[in-house]
């Protein structure tokens, strides 16, 4: 049973603040979001889980409550699905996708 | 926010069922209707600024009494508008104000009128290639003089409309049928026009159309997944059909 999982207490190190740049347009388009960004004219395209990570970093969610919230929507095992979530925001981060704050 | 906005995560609409029936009624009775800032106002600068960057290249019609224009080349900013008014909502939207079948896409090019350059368009229908609806969005962020849209009667060639639309980022869609014409006045004076033309067509669907025009780049593997970047096709020609 993943639902209700206290990931902050499992975490010691701070998450980061991330949220998407506002130079980036994004659109769901089935279960996928397309992503679009105004300054490297580069078009991304995430699939079903990487697009709800999405939809709820631009809802506000700070990493934490996105992995919190996901492994209550997603049958995946915690240790694996941090690690995926941590590499999903480094490639975030380096295609300058989403901006963090420090 | 004007009723009708495009943003960064696509269509804000604020308006009720009714203003959508009030908007319905206009277009209805006028074969047009105006959407003030469809682009959002920051992002329309934006992409202005882009398009200002991009190359244009004349493009002759003859099949339209001929008609001349510069075109923008396929670039960042074409690209950029074409994700922005392919959304679902805002097909949603038109559909329901213009009674059109179902929209798959719109599929439009940035194009330019100098004045004074032997710019020119002709009446036509812009009818065939599964076209619905018609929609400029004004990119010139300059007042310029002419450029009006006119629309007429074909079989009286009466002009029963005549649309100036001069905001940065202001829209006006307009009826595609076989009892109508339309075409944009010669532009005068010293500024020129520019806009992002084109039509909503029932097919393709705008996925397909996006894998179309771009290719797929680095694979990005994370989330277990088929995450992709794909790239502008860069050294393909952006050649829209009209």
């Amino acid at each position: 049973m993943l639902a209700n999982m206290d990931l902050k207490s499992k975490n010691t190190t701070p998450l980061p603040a991330a949220r998407p740049n506002s130079n980036v347009l994004f659109k769901r388009l089935g279960d996928e979001t397309v992503l679009f960004h105004l300054e490297t004219d580069r078009f991304y395209e995430l699939n079903g889980t990487a697009a709800r990570f999405w939809e709820l970093l631009h809802a506000g969610c700070d990493v934490a409550e996105i992995r919190e919230q996901m492994l209550q929507e997603f049958e995946v095992d915690p240790d694996q699905f941090a690690g995926e979530t941590d590499t999903l925001l480094a490639f975030l981060t380096k295609e300058d996708l989403v901006v963090i704050d420090e | 926010m004007s009723a009708i906005q495009l943003g960064q995560s696509g269509v804000g609409y604020c308006g009720s069922a009714e203003d959508l029936g009030a908007l319905r009624a206009q277009f209805e009775r006028q074969h047009y209707l105006k959407l003030p800032k469809l682009i959002e106002p920051v992002l329309a600068d934006v992409l202005q600024t882009k398009v200002r960057q991009g190359e244009f290249y004349e493009r002759v019609h003859e099949e339209i009494g001929p008609n001349r224009e510069l075109c923008m080349a396929n670039n960042g900013a074409s690209a950029a508008l074409l994700f922005l008014v392919n959304d679902k909502k805002l097909f949603q939207i038109i559909q329901a104000v213009t009674q059109c079948d179902q929209i798959g896409c719109f599929q439009g090019r940035v194009y330019r009128v100098n004045p004074g350059h032997g710019h020119h368009d002709s009446w036509h229908n812009d009818i065939g290639e599964h076209r619905l609806v018609g929609m400029s969005i004004d990119l010139s962020g300059q007042t310029y003089s002419g450029g009006m849209l006119q629309i007429r009667d074909h079989a009286s060639g009466e002009i029963v409309r005549e649309v100036t639309n001069l905001g940065l980022g202001d829209a006006v869609i307009f009826r595609l049928s076989q009892r109508l014409q339309h075409r944009i006045t010669d532009v005068e004076g010293t500024a020129s026009k520019t806009a992002f033309a084109g039509w909503f067509r029932r097919q393709p669907d705008f996925l397909s159309l996006l894998r179309r025009e771009m290719k797929p780049g680095r694979e990005a593997p994370v989330m277990n997944s088929s995450s992709v970047v794909l790239r502008l096709a860069n050294n393909t020609t952006h050649d829209t059909a009209y």
